[in-house]
């Protein structure tokens, strides 16, 4: 719920507070009595007043008063302001509540962030299905389903060719190159071994 | 301006008293400045249908413009433009705060005393709920009073005893126990082993 804070040093601030057992709680330090009579409503003009007006419901609140205004009054105060009574009874509703909380193991938040976890190991999970599919996809389809029904290559044993063979039997000229360059190196056509 | 005329509601409603349309905001001057940037930019559009080179070029400068021309309208309204709050009674019970702008050269002679500060701006609140009459010009007017909500004594209750009752941080630590604790803890790092262990599958799997 939105409050319209007013400060004792002239400037005010909207700010945004949570309503629990009878409190609108803006912080740590800040909160005040909800009234429903204290209740109006808020017309916000988004964009220097170009953009759509929006309405919502506030309370207006002195800061440093937990009482809330009532802006509707002649003195802005509604007939009953906050009493070190109502404290009590303010403190053991907190009390209450937070030992009720606790027994029940603060259920929805747990329960909220388990679903958080949840969905992330769903998306994951799904992420890895889908990756790991594609990935074993080509070795499946060759390996177990073998669509195709080709038939493996059979090997074939490779016969060495003499060197003589080689460029069909014309190979003059590299014996030619050979027997110069072993005369080079070893003074005769044959390597000296 | 400050006149009360509670039975023109449809009046009171409208959240920009200024009466502007969203360019009018500017001057001439800027408007020409504007115009010019626009022509430019469709200039460079067209061009850069012919030199295929230009249209980054055009496209930056598109950006650029629209960018800077959104903040220089941001500033000249945060400039020119004055936030008011006015206190409304809708029905007898039911009170409205309508948030409104208007220029703020109006208000360059008016009463300091409805000055209040929000986000480092000025802002005018007026009370409409609670108005005095004021003879102007022969005739009785309702004026809107300054909204002064510190003129009456704080109640003896502050906001911050009454924050400090929601403080259980002690009942919460009296209440907890250990061993439930390192249940959910286990719970959680199981979770969070298992995510792990799908990321590093994810990775592994698009090494592959």
């Amino acid at each position: 719920m939105k409050l319209l804070r007013f400060f004792g040093d002239n400037h005010i601030e909207i700010a945004e507070g949570e309503l629990t057992g009878g409190v609108i709680k803006v912080s740590e330090t800040e909160a005040y009595r909800a009234d429903a009579e204290s209740i109006g409503f808020y017309i916000s003009a988004p964009y220097y007043g170009f953009g759509k007006p929006k309405r919502v419901p506030i309370v207006t609140t002195r800061v440093g008063d937990s009482t809330t205004l009532y802006p509707i009054e002649e003195n802005y105060l509604c007939e009953e302001l906050v009493s070190e009574e109502e404290l009590k009874d303010f403190e053991n509703a907190s009390f209450l509540e937070t030992q009720l909380k606790i027994e029940k193991g603060d259920s929805g938040n747990k329960k909220f962030q388990e679903r958080i976890l949840l969905i992330v190991m769903g998306i994951l999970g799904t992420a890895f299905a889908v990756i790991a599919i594609f990935a074993g996809l080509p070795m499946f389809k060759d390996n177990v389903l073998n669509l195709n029904k080709e038939k493996p290559i059979e090997a074939v044993p490779i016969q060495a060719t003499p060197i003589e063979n080689i460029n069909g039997g014309n190979n003059n000229g590299i014996f030619k190159e050979q027997t110069e360059l072993n005369s080079e190196l070893y003074g005769g056509s044959n390597p000296v071994r | 301006m400050e006149e009360a005329t509670q039975s023109a509601k449809s009046f009171w409603y409208s959240t920009s008293k200024h009466g502007l349309k969203f360019l009018q905001v500017f001057t001439k001057k800027e408007k020409i400045i504007l115009s010019a940037t626009v022509i430019g930019t469709f200039a460079m559009l067209a061009m850069a249908s012919y030199f295929t080179s230009l249209v980054i070029l055009a496209a930056i400068f598109f950006l650029v413009s629209l960018l800077g021309w959104a903040f220089y309208w941001r500033k000249v309204c945060k400039d020119r433009l004055i936030k008011l709050y006015y206190l409304l009674k809708e029905t007898s019970d039911v009170y409205l705060w309508v948030e409104t702008w208007d220029l703020k050269s109006r208000y360059l002679y008016s009463n300091p005393d409805y000055y209040w500060s929000e986000n480092n701006e000025l802002v005018r609140v007026y009370d409409y709920i609670n108005t005095i009459k004021e003879n102007q010009d022969g005739t009785e007017k309702n004026i809107p009073i300054p909204f002064r909500p510190f003129d009456i004594e704080l109640g003896s209750v502050t906001s911050i005893d009454l924050a400090r009752t929601q403080e259980q941080s002690a009942a919460e630590r009296l209440f907890t126990s250990l061993r439930k604790n390192w249940n959910e803890v286990l719970k959680l790092g199981f979770y969070v082993v298992i995510i792990l262990g799908l990321i590093v599958g994810i990775i592994a799997l698009l090494g592959n």
